[in-house]
């Protein structure tokens, strides 16, 4: 029996496990799933969670449900993964071996990472990137009442990057819901030159930030968050104070890569930017929001890798050509 | 109609996708071909 193993069961990882099922003899094929648990969280929710309009059980399911009959789901933490002796470590269900590997791991925000933002976190910085995260804005949102509103994106490359100018508009119309639009300050902070990272969308953007009365703070490089004095401090001395942050602290890759060594400092795992393969591994596959690829983070993006993978990986199988390319882009 | 436009459609389409994610996305259904992530895109001016 050969084996196929995939690393992650989020977007990515679920769609490639359920679409190779359907491709390979179960009779020839055992395809295994690992992930640390059994949540399967609907990331966009998040995104409208502080404002009331996705709860809970509407973003949260799980991990199961979405995995066909046939496939063998684990749930564990990895605690190594060995491209040369082809072979997955995990904390508690010991060791998996393949012959095919397909990593899907993602990436997770880090406070940590800034000087002082960890300490302030869900006091007065708060994010929407995680399930508790999101949670804890929501309560804090419900008892702002007025002052400044500060929407920061502490460096790139981050998960869903349009996400944070949605979540400024939502806070807009929210604020307008509750008729206290006008006793804030909303400030759009970043590090980007503009509103978005592509210039169309740019200027698009920065004109409907100018209709809401957003202020963007461009080319701001976070270094800092001082929670005392209720201010965010760039490298290069800048300052803007806040009486309510939401923040979107630095992204990384899984942290068992690095300590793999298959992955950057970030945690982001090298490959081809059209294959998805890592050099010198022909048996390896990688998308999702773990690659170093430079395209955006998002479900969209996995999913269009996926079909990459799909068709490449029966070519592999089957001996012939992989013709299929990916390149980055979304929906 | 603009996917850049702010507007009620695009406010509720983003809604309604958490439904085509349950339910299309992560089975692996296939949903059109690689072509279509560039279909109203403007490849013109992203080369200039």
């Amino acid at each position: 029996m050969k084996k196929l193993v995939i690393l992650g069961a989020g977007c990515g990882g679920t769609m490639m496990a359920n679409k190779m099922r359907r491709h390979l003899d179960r009779n020839q094929w055992d395809i295994t799933i690992i992930d640390k648990d059994n949540n399967h969280d609907y990331q966009p929710g998040y995104l409208f969670v502080p404002f009331g309009i996705n709860t809970a059980k509407e973003i949260r399911k799980t991990k199961r449900e979405f995995i066909k009959p046939g496939i063998n789901f684990v749930i564990s933490e990895l605690a190594n993964v060995d491209w040369d002796k082809q072979e997955v470590t995990t904390t508690t269900e010991g060791k998996f071996s393949y012959d095919i590997l397909i990593m899907s791991t993602g990436c997770d925000t880090h406070p940590e990472e800034v000087e002082g933002l960890a300490e302030t976190w869900n006091k007065t910085a708060f994010g929407y990137y995680t399930y508790d995260d999101c949670f804890e804005l929501k309560k804090s949102l419900a008892q702002f009442e007025g002052g400044k509103l500060v929407v920061n994106i502490a460096e790139m490359p981050i998960k869903c990057p349009v996400a944070p100018l949605e979540f400024a508009f939502l806070v807009d119309w929210h604020l307008q819901q509750r008729g206290i639009r006008e006793k804030v300050d909303l400030q759009f902070v970043t590090p980007l030159t503009g509103a978005f990272t592509k210039p169309i969308a740019t200027e698009v953007l920065t004109q409907a930030c100018k209709e809401k009365n957003i202020n963007i703070v461009p080319n701001f490089a976070l270094g800092a968050v001082d929670g005392d004095r209720k201010v965010i401090q760039a490298f290069d001395g800048q300052e803007v104070d806040y009486d309510l942050l939401v923040s979107i602290p630095p992204n990384f890759g899984a942290e068992v890569m690095i300590d793999s060594g298959i992955a950057d400092p970030m945690g982001y795992i090298p490959v081809d930017k059209h294959t998805l393969q890592p050099e010198g591994h022909d048996n390896v596959w990688v998308l999702g929001d773990g690659t170093n690829v430079p395209t955006s983070k998002a479900g969209a993006v996995a999913h269009y890798q996926s079909d990459i993978l799909e068709e490449n990986i029966m070519a592999y199988i089957e001996g012939e050509a992989q013709h299929a390319r990916s390149d980055g882009h979304a929906l | 109609m603009g996917l850049l436009k702010d507007t009620r459609f695009n406010h509720i389409s983003k809604l309604m996708f958490k439904w085509a994610y349950f339910n299309l996305l992560l089975s692996g259904t296939w949903l059109g071909p690689p072509s279509l992530q560039l279909v109203g895109k403007r490849m013109d001016m992203i080369k200039k």
